[in-house]
């Protein structure tokens, strides 16, 4: 592997690692939300909210584009108000991922805040229990595992995410070609053992991540 | 002095099948009412609605506060023992007993000396550094009556909280109960299908069926 590989697995590792602080940050509420509170149009939301796991990448990556193009409404005003630009720099490439790992995440918190069994919560506000004390005190303890295991497979579809990557942040090396986009790079130029190298580093961090979500909670899971 | 409990409810909602409607009052010259009646009666909801768990157009005044406000169930002074615990399973028995002084709002945090005896009451001490799941079906239910009493409740509902207890260990149990509620003057509306505990604890008796009361008056009366 060439330095310039090394420097793709670093920034893809750390996009992958913004993009799903982010996604639990705004999934996490939202998951919530719909699962203890449905309310008509709720469905709209999961709907809107799973779009980027069957739409192909590209596609998320356009319409991407299409809000936070420096000529799109999004983007113009993040430009003028900020002077932050997102596409072709980084921030773009979490952007891209984020979009694309939000589902995976969402779907599982729903479920896992779904699981949780109202009895359990209304004990704890008849105890006295303000909301906030009853979500992290009963709530989060008892989906903790849905929570973590929707983040790690957030983390892994950041961490291979190419299409929409490609779209919105480019490929411009040390700055967002991130490990996917470099074993693109690898196979067309033909260079084989760098692609393999890169193979095993992606493969290895997607097992690790599997592994740690599956493995049993010491405290605070069911 | 009369403290109030008015339980009103013309309709709660469709998943429950059948209509109650009751005016229920209580009257703390008696300690204990007990809620008896066949399975399917509607006691389990009649204690739900008295909680507030259900959203319904019953109208709860509890202490004799008239206010027809629905208020949040940590405002109630309602304590609730479950006939299946829930005991939070991600807890020990230290946690679950002190889950109210630990997280309630500050007027509902019972003093750790008070919180020692209460514990020593229901004999629980030696259980405290236990995990949940190791636990008898009588310890568990120990264990949810002292949570439940931690939280100091003016007014506790009871659902058949000594159900998973044998004869002997039930008579010992519901007397620790009995001591610790008149110590701390306490009103207990407790579910029973046992007349002699319907005759050694409670001063009153509803007897409900098919979500109305059918009797009420003391316990020689209504049995």
């Amino acid at each position: 592997m060439t330095a310039e590989d090394y420097t793709a697995i670093i920034l893809s590792l750390a996009v992958a690692l913004a993009a799903t602080i982010s996604v639990v940050c705004v999934g996490t509420p939202i998951a919530w939300y719909i699962a203890k509170k449905p309310f008509r149009g709720s469905g709209l939301v999961v709907a809107i909210s799973t779009l980027p796991l069957v739409l192909p990448p590209t596609v998320t990556g356009y319409l991407l584009l299409e809000i936070f193009g420096r000529r799109a409404i999004v983007g113009h005003f993040l430009e003028q108000q900020f002077g932050l630009v997102i596409v072709f720099h980084w921030t773009g490439a979490v952007l891209a991922a984020a979009v694309t790992s939000f589902p995976l995440y969402f779907v599982s918190a729903r479920s896992a805040f779904a699981s949780v069994d109202f009895a359990y919560e209304q004990a704890a506000r008849l105890m006295g229990c303000s909301e906030w004390t009853v979500f992290w005190r009963i709530t989060l303890p008892l989906s903790i595992r849905g929570l973590v295991a929707g983040g790690v497979l957030g983390f892994v579809r950041a961490l291979g995410d190419f299409g929409a990557t490609l779209m919105v942040a480019g490929n411009i090396p040390g700055r967002t070609r991130t490990a996917a986009l470099a074993l693109y790079d690898a196979t067309i130029l033909g260079d084989a053992a760098r692609a393999r190298s890169l193979v095993a580093v992606l493969g290895a961090v997607a097992v690790a991540a599997i592994w740690f979500a599956g493995r049993p909670l010491s405290k605070g899971g069911r | 002095m009369t403290q109030q409990v008015h339980v009103f409810q013309s309709k709660i909602c469709s998943s429950i099948p059948g209509r109650f409607e009751l005016d229920l009052e209580l009257k703390t010259n008696h300690r204990v009412t007990a809620l008896f009646g066949p399975s399917g009666a509607g006691k389990t909801t009649i204690l739900k609605l008295i909680a507030g768990w259900l959203e319904s157009n019953s109208t709860v005044a509890l202490h004799g506060n008239p206010s027809g406000r629905v208020q949040p169930l940590r405002d109630r002074g309602v304590g609730m023992v479950y006939q299946d615990d829930l005991l939070f399973p991600h807890l020990d028995v230290l946690d679950n007993a002190q889950f109210a002084i630990k997280y309630a709002r500050s007027e509902r945090r019972m003093e750790p000396s008070v919180f020692d005896s209460l514990c020593e009451n229901f004999g629980i001490v030696h259980l405290l550094g236990r995990k949940i799941f190791n636990l008898s079906g009588g310890e568990r239910q120990r264990v949810a009556l002292v949570r439940a009493l931690a939280a100091m409740p003016k007014l506790l509902l009871c659902d058949e909280p000594v159900s998973a207890v044998d004869r002997v260990g039930r008579t010992e149990l519901l007397a620790n109960l009995q001591s610790w509620t008149e110590r701390e003057q306490i009103v207990v509306i407790m579910v029973t299908h046992d007349h002699d505990e319907i005759r050694r604890m409670a001063g009153h008796v509803w007897h409900i069926d098919a979500g109305r009361l059918i009797a009420e008056g003391s316990p020689d009366s209504v049995i």
